[in-house]
């Protein structure tokens, strides 16, 4: 529910040749908001294969006949569904067992030329790199330069999507002036990937807006390459800017990037020595994907070391009870802190506790973050004594600061680490007031295992959560599990309580009855009723054979009415017992201030 | 009062800001409550706004399943009070008094609603609201003088424009969720839009809006200097709420006169040049 947006179609069919309209099917096609990732392919249904990769399910799995989504989604002909899968990084090159499979069960030409399309692209960034990508292309200086050189290719995925009005781009701290040209950055992103950077930044440029390198050796595009790939873990440089990056990467020390890059040139040299003509290198690129960098030099790594030392600046200002001489020395420690080697640049105060941040990772990887940060002057912030702040402050309530300092190491590192089960609940609270919607899916997988073994009463309760919270993978468990022991369910007086809570089961009767949907009967997926869903789940393992089907649900509706009847009156008797000297304490209290004032 | 024993007097401090998170915990600890409305006695009433809301529904509710800690006990009080607090937010917004309001108050404010299955209220509220503050646009935008018309239009679309985005700010939450799950107009697009029915093809607007700017197209043809960023403005803004506005309700018209006018023009230059034909 809450994940749609998480997920966007680029709109850009440059470069694959096929128009928008051979997205939208022509026929109406079968729905099914039950099925999993394989039957969803082969339906075609796209709101639930999109559910489905939003609750993180692995595009490239396969079932039991040795097939991949993707396989099916070609094999029926559905590009929307296909080009879904591709999106989410399902592997379709030729070379492999299922990419093969997947070029030769193509249904059409129009498959095919998408599968070729798409083998051709690197695969999907993480959340984490994405963001900052975006990020680093939204400045303008940067934008620029992509679309010059991109001009007939591909533009900038994600973006004609998301237009509207908070759509502002993150401004950034340093400029670079290269051959004339300008490359926009943020500080901390540079500081992290490179000592170099980071040195300087703490020295020479520690108080520069822009930085103009005069030497005519330097190779714009060669730094706005590197550049791009501290934002985002991938590197897209022209062969001939190789040797140049190379360079580059020696003054930055990023070692083990350049010893990469090293052997790539030995290689290149050898291809031109092998080649028969004289090859163009300038039409050449050359792709490297982070993952071929050991894990410590690659971006989650880099900003774990960049929050670890954040954090530790940020324990030093916890004061418990907040006094005038604590608010002194925290005042102390704050301008002592301004010398740290953090980079931080704002302060978010969360449950009396002050974390010391980055502006660019918060606002890149949400989207509240960024309107707050943009709107600091407009409103109201920090103005309860402490405007003194050396770095802007941020204040959060309703949150605990474990529960904070778990997303925002989520936020840098795009990792969760011994997260507690019993903080799953305000985690998931936590993303979706955040806008952090891949946090939800990450929770929930270490929420998962738990619920297996967990009392009914208490499986309700997550029931109930996951409903509000929209997090798809446990309410789809908690409904099976409900499903299969509806009795032992029934039995449970919290069970019986939920219900009265729930909404009502919808009285549609297209929804009720349980004729398999027919192609182009529109369910209803977007609001979904708890109750019609656990119908559904209760059908398909209880229910008798197709044709009584029909009295099957009936018969679990006249269920579901006497279980209400029964907590109803249970909750009239619970009522009588003990409402009525909790009121009559409620009067006497009332009237005692009324007569104070 | 004293016909219903079910009410709870709460007062906030709207300066001290006692957080969301009390407000709660008096609805659902009746024990906590005497000592916390002391608290709020003891603090400067004149900013308090005293709450008074009716506790039936949740004193009678069924044993409450195990309480997330800050978890607001809400019931459709609560929207309400919640819904006022937005409310106050959006007419100070179009007022230009941002400074006093705290953005991530609001923000969790609208959160919860949403979260808590009000997100129709809140929607329907902000239509609502949305709504008077253009109809008051539109009644100063009428009575703006002869030559004042179009820089009181444009004036009031940078206000309108700049509030809608601070509000598209305070309900992302909205505009993320609810929004696409029930197939409504997203907030920005909802404010042109009403922006378009309120102002725009108001009976008063409409036709002066379209004479003025025919007018002034005359006046600049005639040799006189006019205005142009406001030209270029209103224009930016014909665009901006969507190109069928734009040719309804300036290019059509707009090649009508121009097509009169250089009818006119070329007779003219037909019957003062005499042409020789050899």
């Amino acid at each position: 529910m809450s994940d749609r947006q998480s997920w966007s179609i680029d709109t850009d069919l440059d470069g694959i040749g096929l128009e928008p309209s051979d997205f939208t099917s022509s026929i109406p096609l079968k729905k099914v908001p039950f099925g999993d990732v394989f039957e969803a392919s082969r339906a075609g249904d796209v709101s639930r294969l999109r559910d489905l990769l939003d609750s993180g399910v692995n595009v490239n799995a396969r079932d039991q006949w040795d097939s991949v989504a993707l396989y099916y989604a070609c094999l029926a002909g559905h590009l929307d569904a296909a080009r879904m899968l591709l999106e989410s990084g399902a592997i379709c090159s030729e070379h492999t067992f299922d990419g093969d499979r997947c070029h030769y069960a193509a249904l059409n030409l129009k498959v095919r030329k998408l599968l070729k399309a798409f083998e051709a692209r690197p695969p999907p960034l993480g959340p984490l790199q994405a963001s900052l990508r975006e990020t680093f292309l939204g400045c303008c200086a940067n934008r620029n330069f992509l679309e010059l050189s991109n001009s007939q290719s591909s533009s900038i995925p994600g973006n004609s999507s998301n237009g509207g009005s908070s759509s502002g781009h993150f401004p950034p701290d340093v400029v670079f002036y290269v051959q004339g040209r300008p490359i926009e950055a943020h500080r901390i992103i540079l500081s992290a990937r490179s000592p170099f950077f980071k040195r300087k930044f703490e020295t020479h440029w520690k108080d520069r807006k822009e930085v103009r390198f005069s030497r005519e050796k330097l190779s714009y595009h060669a730094l706005y390459g590197l550049i791009h790939f501290f934002y985002s873990d991938r590197l897209e440089i022209a062969v001939d800017d190789m040797e140049d990056l190379a360079r580059i990467c020696k003054v930055c020390k990023c070692n083990s990037l350049q010893r990469v890059l090293e052997k790539e040139l030995i290689h290149q040299k050898y291809a031109e020595y092998k080649a028969l003509r004289d090859v163009d290198n300038s039409q050449k690129r050359f792709i490297l994907q982070g993952l071929s960098l050991p894990e410590e030099d690659r971006l989650p790594a880099a900003l774990h070391r960049i929050l670890q030392i954040s954090l530790v600046s940020s324990t030093r200002e916890q004061n418990p009870d907040s006094g005038v001489e604590n608010i002194v020395s925290r005042l102390g420690a704050m301008q002592m802190s301004e010398f740290e080697n953090d980079l931080a640049d704002v302060c978010v105060r969360v449950d009396k506790k002050v974390f010391r941040c980055h502006q660019v990772v918060l606002a890149s990887r949400s989207e509240y973050f960024k309107a707050r940060l943009s709107r600091m002057k407009d409103f109201l912030e920090g103005k309860d004594g402490l405007s003194d702040y050396v770095l802007p402050c941020l204040e959060e309530h309703d949150l605990s600061m474990e529960a904070f300092e778990k997303m925002i190491e989520y936020m840098y590192t795009d990792g969760l680490k011994d997260i507690d089960p019993d903080q799953a609940e305000e985690m998931f609270d936590a993303a979706s007031r955040y806008l952090l919607f891949p946090l939800k899916r990450a929770v929930a997988d270490v929420l998962l295992p738990q619920l297996e073994m967990v009392p009914p009463a208490e499986l309700c309760h997550w029931l109930i959560l996951s409903d509000m919270y929209g997090v798809l993978k446990i309410r789809e468990f908690c409904l099976d599990v409900i499903a299969c022991n509806f009795e032992t369910f029934a039995d449970t007086p919290e069970f019986r309580a939920m219900l009265l809570t729930l909404p009502p089961p919808s009285g549609d009767s297209s929804l009720r009855t349980t004729v398999p949907s027919a192609p182009g009967a529109g369910v209803n997926t977007d609001q979904a009723n708890l109750l019609d869903d656990l119908r559904e789940k209760w059908l398909e393992a209880e229910a008798a054979e197709l044709d009584k089907r029909d009295e099957s649900a009936l018969l679990f509706d006249k269920r579901l009415e006497m279980l209400m009847l029964i907590a109803e009156q249970e909750k009239s008797d619970v009522h009588s017992n003990d409402t009525h000297d909790c009121a009559t304490e409620t009067v006497t209290t009332v009237s005692s201030v009324l007569a104070q004032k | 009062m004293e016909d219903d024993d079910r009410w709870l007097i709460v007062t906030v401090d709207r300066d001290s800001r006692v957080s969301d998170r009390d407000r709660y915990v008096v609805n659902v600890t009746i024990v906590n409550f005497q000592s916390l409305i002391k608290a709020a006695l003891g603090l400067d009433l004149r900013n308090t706004i005293i709450l008074v809301w009716g506790i039936g529904k949740t004193m009678n509710a069924p044993p409450q399943l195990e309480d997330f800690k800050h978890r607001a006990v809400v019931d459709s009080t609560y929207a309400d009070m919640t819904w006022k607090i937005l409310e106050h937010a959006i007419h100070e917004i179009y007022n230009h008094n941002t400074s006093g309001l705290c953005m991530e108050e609001l923000y969790r404010n609208a959160y919860n609603m949403v979260l808590h299955k009000f997100g129709e209220k809140l929607y329907s509220g902000l239509v609502l609201t949305l709504t008077s503050h253009l109809k008051e646009m539109a009644k100063s935008i009428e009575a703006a003088q002869e030559g004042l018309f179009l820089e009181e239009l444009n004036r009031k679309w940078a206000d309108h424009n700049k509030a809608l985005q601070i509000i598209g700010d305070i309900l992302i939450y909205m505009d993320k969720t609810f929004i696409p799950s029930t197939h409504k107009t997203p907030i920005h697009e909802l404010g042109l839009n009403l922006w378009r029915d309120n102002i725009i093809h108001s009976s008063k607007i409409q036709p002066r809006l379209q004479d003025t700017l025919l007018e002034l197209v005359q006046r600049e043809r005639t040799g006189e200097v006019i205005n142009r960023d406001l030209m270029r403005n209103i224009m930016n803004m014909f665009m901006d709420l969507g190109s069928s506005v734009y040719q309804e309700d300036f290019e059509i018209p707009f090649l009508e006169v121009s097509a009169d006018f250089y009818r006119g023009e070329s007779q003219q230059f037909i019957e003062c040049c005499d042409v020789e034909i050899i």
